[in-house]
């Protein structure tokens, strides 16, 4: 696990890219996590999601709003790539990971592995 | 149990920095050790603005994630423009409403009767034409 969080980012230094981390927001279902990705202004096709181990990685380009004559005058948002790694605690069942975009929000469903959902267990 | 064992902000040195200075007291990041989770209530969220100009118009580009179109109202009131967004945070009966609120001073010099306003996955545009008066003229020379 830990070569596996060393080899993440030494591939980002190699690459000496400067990523931009989107805001995010964690919800909680009954068997599942979903995690909100603030990515404004990405098509859903341009999102790359993996989910390698425990280390789920979401990454986005940037997609160029301004026009070329456009003189700034006042600037607050940054261009960068967006990448956001998670280092998820909990088991996941991966062949059942699914993604939407919507409204500039990517919503990402994390199905919690059979062993760790929660189970009600009637009693005899 | 959490979702979440670490979460890395590796390759972007600054960053840390601007989210403290970016994030308001009532996000979740401003607080260490809590989870990125439910700011308490219906809080004011700021949202990033850019301006640009050019010979004929102002342009203000907002991100707004995860709000519709009919969830902006836009007023125009002398060089100040504000914007009023909410935006439901969840989904379901669980779902919290969000207000954000921004005033920005653009200029005195645009013709309110022209503003457009478009909102594209997130990110809100406004085209803010000069008024014609004030548009830079080249003067020639007799």
């Amino acid at each position: 696990m830990e070569s596996q969080i060393a080899k993440t980012e030494n591939r980002s230094r190699e690459e000496g890219k400067v990523y931009l981390k989107p805001n995010y927001e964690l919800r909680k279902e009954d068997n599942a996590y979903i995690v909100d990705v603030h990515m404004p202004g990405v098509p859903r096709e341009k999102v790359n999601i993996t989910l390698n181990g425990d280390m789920l990685a979401i990454e986005a380009p940037r997609i160029p709003y301004r026009h070329s004559d456009w003189k700034p005058l006042h600037t607050e948002i940054r261009g960068d790539d967006y990448r956001l790694d998670l280092q998820l605690n909990v088991e996941i069942e991966t062949e059942s990971v699914s993604a939407k975009s919507d409204l500039g929000i990517l919503t990402v469903r994390l199905p919690l592995a059979a062993k760790a959902a929660q189970r009600t267990i009637p009693v005899e | 149990m959490t979702l979440l064992k670490r979460d890395y902000r590796f390759g972007d040195s600054f960053n840390g920095m601007d989210r403290f200075f970016d994030r308001s007291f009532w996000d979740s990041d401003f607080w260490p050790g809590t989870p990125s989770g439910f700011p308490a209530g219906n809080v004011a969220e700021r949202f990033p603005v850019d301006i640009y100009g050019d010979d004929e118009s102002y342009f203000l580009v907002a991100e707004l994630p995860g709000v519709k179109k009919e969830d902006v109202d836009l007023k125009l009131e002398n060089a100040v423009l504000t914007i009023k967004a909410k935006r439901l945070r969840g989904e379901g009966d669980n779902a919290q409403e969000f207000s954000m609120t921004r005033s920005i001073t653009i200029g005195d010099d645009i013709n309110a009767d022209e503003v457009m306003a478009k909102l594209d996955s997130g990110i809100l545009t406004v085209t803010l034409p000069k008024v014609e008066e004030r548009k830079p003229k080249s003067i020639s020379i007799s």
